[in-house]
């Protein structure tokens, strides 16, 4: 009997060690790089800044990875199940592996408290620089200003929170996308036509801005109309089924405005079992490459490009700047690009800013 | 019969025998856990959770549960925002916030006792129609607060103590006093043990249910103005999937989802372990992804290992 | 005496009442079992034959329970082995015991109260036509099957419906379809009526002619004494004796379960009776019973008997306030009072010891201490409710004490508890608010013999401190061996009241089975 207990003991033991070991070393998809030095990183003994040189040395693929310190950037985003996030993650974890710094990345399950945890855990760790993407601008101050006591630079990318010191922020202007969403829609059909609007999560503010954009931008045409704003949750299933709802109400819907890629999807997909493809025009936001590859084949209209990938990449190559020195703008503001039939080659370099020359954020040091 | 009390005092110690084995593996990995600052962030990251878990536990002894606290954690928290910055008082607001929330819970108790309805159903449906409310109060937007008083019931501490953890130290004392010195806190478990046999006993069981349900929403409410000071902004879209953290608290905590089982203490623990389980894998660097696996499985392992004890101990002859 | 028979004694008998050629259909060799330290089964051998009935009796907790949960798969033996029909069987889970062809009536009922009859019986091995449940032909093949044990149930009656006797007949004839040859029966006429337990016992009989072996386990030595053609006596864990039921008189056979010997089975005692204490007039609830009316003295046992349905066990319910009576007043120590629910009737000094112990009176996963201070008026209180350990843990002890309730301590949680010792600590529970009313409602029904004692002597100290006590039982030795006066109930009215002055047990028999009626 006690051999048994002394088995649920170890076997328990040995659970909890091996997903906390897998998750710390294999880590698959979020932080490939400097895996194995992630625990002894954070300090820094001349010996292994040595050890982390050479490391860094083995990692440089581009010129710009110079940095001898092994830094650790702490990451948190709204969530990270939503292709535009993974986008978010892949870019900054691009950013990050070409320059040799240990990133962690988290979900916030679209809640600002578990966000604020997150960022007190960061600080706990003693990251080097954290990023913010916050849910909600005016929840997340708490966590800034912690931060900001404990002296690790905060930088965040989207919306600014309302308060708090920000070394960078990668502003997003979710305002002036809804509006360019909603001014491309209105040139695309002629300044006259019946629109549906899906938004992303009530109560979120990014949502909240980019509608109220895309509604000043209509109310600017007379003969434009919003026939419904309906909120379906950034999600797929939902955008679909709210489109087919949309498609029962109204008989003469001339465009879809999403405001991310996976609404947009969703609606098309519905528009398409309708059999009404081509008849109306989807217009998603992010460009995600799903996305790119539905405007390719038409049941998308356009999408207009604000790519998770490059604030990703923006944040982590900013931080690495500040941290070995470099003065860095208080303001970058983040390009936003519908992408069509016309410029869809292009879209890789929009979108991804692949190569250094792309780098157009250097512009506005 | 010695063997019998060995599994009754492991049953009594199980889960904290887990928490200590996730302190142990933190110490081993990291020398970042132990820190005073991170100490004292876990602590008050817990409390918000503890608390609401108090109210749940005593739903879930009752035989019942309560779907509705996280939107009641929403609502308390945007009225408490609402009638701060019109106002500019503290009192008034908190005890607009608290009331709203006895409110809701007193509403829910009276629904659920009376009729006879699930509570499931009748909490699902209250959650929904509070966070409909919050989100029309609210016109879906927060509601920030400059108010530096308030700010630091949520942010400050009492020399290294946080005030969220002094509090919920306070109301766990005083619930697990309610839960286990006074007659309601007997009616409670007997009513989740079995509510015929308390009729028979003489219990009078449509007040005491709606007693629990109205001092759980009494938390929930609580909780709500804890978070509103903690984020210093009345935020629409907090609360959703607390309850279920509230529960799985409970459960890890040992109470049974058939009533009649569950104690204050032992929520305490399993607050105190996913908030741990939550702080450690954030400082281990566990991908997001892994981090919900790994808190799947510790609560598993935590039931069913609370399972194989219990037949160890019941079931003779 | 003999303590062991031989197997052409048994032969012999069983040949002599109708059985066919007697093989030996179970035999169980050398089984232990054991819980944690606790020896329940030591070195315990039976065997059972085709064409028998077996009695298999002893106080609860001497390991019958145990015994038939290996054999039914539910528990695993330590060791030992089963054999059937010669051949040697590995029963490692309720499916095995199936194919190996024992089945179990159940002391609790096992049927789904939203299912049917027909639905319940065909539970796990539906009839399927065409992919779906044929729901018709299990219908069919119902109703023939009650047709053939002539019992008149509509196949199609959701079994939440019936009664607790129309149940249990349920369940029988579930296990009777599953074609089983090893039967057992674990107190199944508990909740039936004398007319129902006849019919029971005709189609055990028709059964054993047809080879089939039954097991019967009862506390009934009455029933067993009628049915069984050996009885196997179990105390703690071994078989202390095996006799033919024609050789060994009762008494003989409640000293190899006891162990020692009882002197008096109902130890009656009189006191002088006291003023009226209690008095109801003209009650009904306009469907279970009719116009009753009756009166209790103080230090008096108002038995009152009827068979099972008759409208005794609600007529409790209504006069502890549990259910609302349509018409009929209630009179305590000569003034009218309104008992609308238990929290009044408890104030008005009216006890009720319910007669389902662990639906209606235990809170199970509570401790001794928790339910006998359950009530809002058990004096266990300092102050604003505020529960003083002291106070409780007295009346906890003095609870254990004076009932005589065998138990580790207060803290005892009542699940553990056997049967008897739960009942007494309802009876503790229910006379914590020291009421001078006391209703009993079966108080007896699952406990053992020394139990039934005790709680006998309970009455007697009830009856000392002048309370008034109502006493409801469908045993009617127990009625007459414990009241002073007693009511006799048929279909819901009251139709004789009678002096318990050399009654016989015919007599009462004789209206509870509405003799009157027929003359």
């Amino acid at each position: 009997m006690k051999k048994k207990c002394l088995g649920t003991i170890l076997c328990m033991i040995m659970t909890v060690v091996m997903l906390t070991g897998c998750g710390g070393n294999e880590s698959g998809g979020a932080q490939k790089s400097a895996g194995n030095e992630s625990v002894e990183g954070a300090e820094k003994t001349p010996a292994q800044e040595e050890s982390g040189d050479e490391a860094g040395q083995l990692q440089k693929s581009t010129s710009e990875a110079e940095t001898a310190e092994n830094y650790t950037i702490g990451y948190t985003c709204p969530t990270l199940n939503n292709p535009f996030f993974v986008g978010m993650m892949e870019g900054a974890q691009k950013a990050a592996d070409e320059r040799g710094v240990t990133l962690t990345m988290l979900g916030g399950d679209n809640d600002v408290t578990k966000q604020v945890q997150q960022v007190e855990d960061f600080i706990s760790q003693g990251m080097d620089a954290i990023v913010i993407q916050a849910v909600d601008t005016t929840g997340i101050v708490t966590a800034v200003t912690q931060a900001n006591e404990a002296g690790i630079p905060v930088l965040t990318t989207a919306e600014t929170p309302t308060g708090g010191d920000i070394l960078c922020a990668i502003s997003f202007d979710s305002y002036e996308s809804g509006f360019n969403g909603g001014t491309y829609i209105a040139q695309t059909l002629g300044e006259a036509g019946k629109i549906i609007e899906l938004q992303g999560v009530m109560g979120q503010e990014t949502s909240r801005e980019k509608s109220r954009g895309f509604a000043e931008a209509i109310a600017e045409y007379s003969e434009m109309e919003i026939l419904a704003s309906q909120p379906a949750d950034y999600d797929r299933a939902k955008a679909m089924s709210v489109m087919e709802n949309m498609l029962q109400t109204f008989d003469d819907i001339d465009a879809v405005y999403a405001a991310n890629d996976e609404m947009a999807l969703g609606a098309a997909q519905a528009i398409e079992a309708a059999g009404k493809t081509g008849e109306i025009f989807v217009m998603g936001n992010d460009g995600t490459d799903e996305a790119l590859e539905a405007v390719s084949q038409g049941t998308l209209g356009a999408t207009n490009g604000t790519p998770g990938y490059i604030q990703g990449y923006i944040a982590v190559d900013i931080a690495v700047r500040h941290l070995s020195g470099e003065t860095v703008p208080e303001v970058i503001n983040e390009k936003n690009t519908v992408i069509d039939k016309t410029n869809l080659e292009q879209a890789d370099q929009i979108l991804k800013a692949v190569s250094e020359k792309d780098w157009y954020w250097l512009e506005q040091f | 019969m010695d063997r019998r009390r060995f599994w009754l005092i492991a049953r009594k110690y199980a889960t904290f025998v887990i928490l200590c084995i996730i302190f142990l593996v933190m110490f081993f990995l990291t020398d970042r856990f132990f820190t005073f600052h991170n100490l004292s962030n876990v602590g008050r990251q817990i409390s918000m959770n503890a608390i609401l878990s108090v109210g749940m536990t005593m739903v879930i002894i009752s035989g019942g549960i309560d779907l509705s606290v996280g939107a009641i954690v929403a609502m308390s928290s945007v009225v408490c925002a609402g009638v701060l910055t019109n106002t500019g008082q503290i009192v008034p607001a908190v005890a607009a916030a608290l009331a709203v929330g006895l409110g809701i819970g007193f509403l829910n108790g009276i629904l659920i006792s009376r009729t006879g309805i699930a509570p499931f159903i009748i909490t699902l449906s209250s959650s929904s129609i509070c966070s409909g409310a919050v989100l029309v109060l609210t016109m879906a937007s927060p509601i920030p607060l400059s108010h530096d008083g308030f700010k630091l019931l949520g942010q400050g501490s009492f020399w290294i103590f946080p005030y969220p953890f002094l509090l919920m130290i306070v109301i766990f004392t005083v619930f697990a006093y309610l839960m286990n010195q006074t007659k309601f806190g007997r009616y409670v478990y007997a009513i989740g043990g079995n509510e015929k046999a308390s009729v028979v006993a003489g219990i009078r069981v449509v007040r005491t249910k709606t007693l629990v349900y109205s001092l759980c929403g009494f938390l929930a409410s609580l909780t709500g103005v804890v978070y509103t000071a903690r984020l210093s902004s009345g935020v629409p879209s907090i609360g959703e999937g607390y309850e279920m953290q509230a529960i799985t608290a409970a459960v890890i905590g040992g109470a049974s989802l058939s009533g009649g089982r569950g104690g204050i203490w032992g929520t305490l623990i399993g607050a105190v372990i996913i908030g741990v389980l939550n702080n450690a894998l954030n400082l281990l660097q566990v991908n997001s992804y892994y981090q919900n696996i790994v808190t799947g499985a510790v609560v598993l392992v935590a039931v069913l290992f609370d399972r194989f004890i219990q037949t160890r101990v019941g079931s003779e002859g | 005496m003999k303590t062991r028979v031989t197997v052409n004694e048994v032969k012999q008998k069983i040949e002599k009442t109708g059985g066919d050629k007697v093989e030996v259909l179970l035999k169980a060799n050398h089984i232990f079992k054991s819980f944690m330290s606790n020896t329940v089964l030591n070195d315990i051998s039976i065997e059972l034959h085709s064409g028998e009935c077996l009695a298999l009796i002893g106080e609860n907790g001497a390991g019958k329970s145990t015994l038939m949960k290996i054999l039914t798969g539910i528990y695993k033996m330590d060791r030992g082995e089963i054999e059937i029909r010669g051949k040697q069987v590995q029963i490692q889970g309720p499916i095995d015991a199936q194919r190996a062809g024992i089945a179990i009536i159940h002391q609790e009922l096992n049927l789904i109260p939203n299912l049917s009859v027909a639905q319940n019986i065909f539970l796990g091995k539906e009839s399927v036509k065409r992919g779906h449940v044929d729901d018709r032909a299990m219908a069919e093949k119902t109703a023939e099957l009650l047709d053939r044990m002539g019992i008149a149930l509509e196949p199609k009656c959701l079994i939440g419906t019936l009664s607790v006797a129309e149940q249990q007949i349920v369940e029988i004839v579930k296990v009777l379809s599953q074609n089983a040859d090893i039967i057992i029966m674990d107190e199944p006429t508990a909740a039936l009526s004398v007319e129902e337990t006849g019919r029971l016992f005709e189609i055990m009989e028709e059964l054993r002619r047809a080879g089939k072996g039954i097991i019967y386990i009862s506390h009934r030595l009455e029933e067993i004494y009628r049915v069984a053609q050996r009885i196997c006596v179990l105390r703690d864990g071994k078989v202390v004796a095996e006799c033919l039921p024609e050789d060994t008189p009762t008494s003989t056979v409640v000293e190899y379960m006891v162990g020692q010997t009882i002197q008096n089975y109902y130890p009656k005692q009189f006191h002088k009776k006291g003023e009226t204490k209690f008095q109801v007039s003209g009650l009904s609830d306009g469907r279970h019973f009719f116009d009753i009316s009756f009166s209790v003295r103080e230090g008096e046992v108002y038995g009152i008997a009827g068979l099972v349905g008759a409208g005794q066990a609600p007529l409790a319910r209504c006069l502890y306030g549990l259910k609302k009576v349509q018409k009929g007043t209630f009179q305590i120590d000569g003034q009218e009072v309104r008992i609308t629910e238990p929290g009044t009737s408890i104030r008005q000094g009216i006890g009720l010891v319910t007669e389902n112990r662990k639906e209606e009176g235990l809170i199970l996963p509570m401790k001794i201490k928790e339910n006998i201070g359950l009530s809002p008026w058990a004096p266990v209180c300092k102050m604003w409710g505020i529960i003083s350990r002291k106070k409780e843990e007295k009346i906890a002890r003095d609870g254990i004490d004076t009932y005589r309730i065998k138990a580790e301590s207060v803290f005892q949680e009542v699940m553990l508890l056997s049967g008897g010792n739960q009942q007494k600590v309802v009876l503790a529970k229910v006379l914590s608010t020291s009421p001078e009313v006391v209703i009993l409602c079966e108080p007896t029904r699952g406990v053992d013999v020394n139990g039934k004692v005790d709680i006998y002597h309970i009455i007697n100290q009830l009856l000392e401190r002048k309370k008034a006590v109502i006493l409801i039982s469908s045993e009617i030795p127990e009625i007459i061996g414990m009241s002073d006066r007693i009511g006799i109930m048929y279909k819901g009215r009251m139709i004789k009241e009678m002096t318990n002055e050399n009654v016989k047990q015919e007599d009462i028999m004789f209206y509870a089975a509405g003799g009157y009626a027929h003359g």
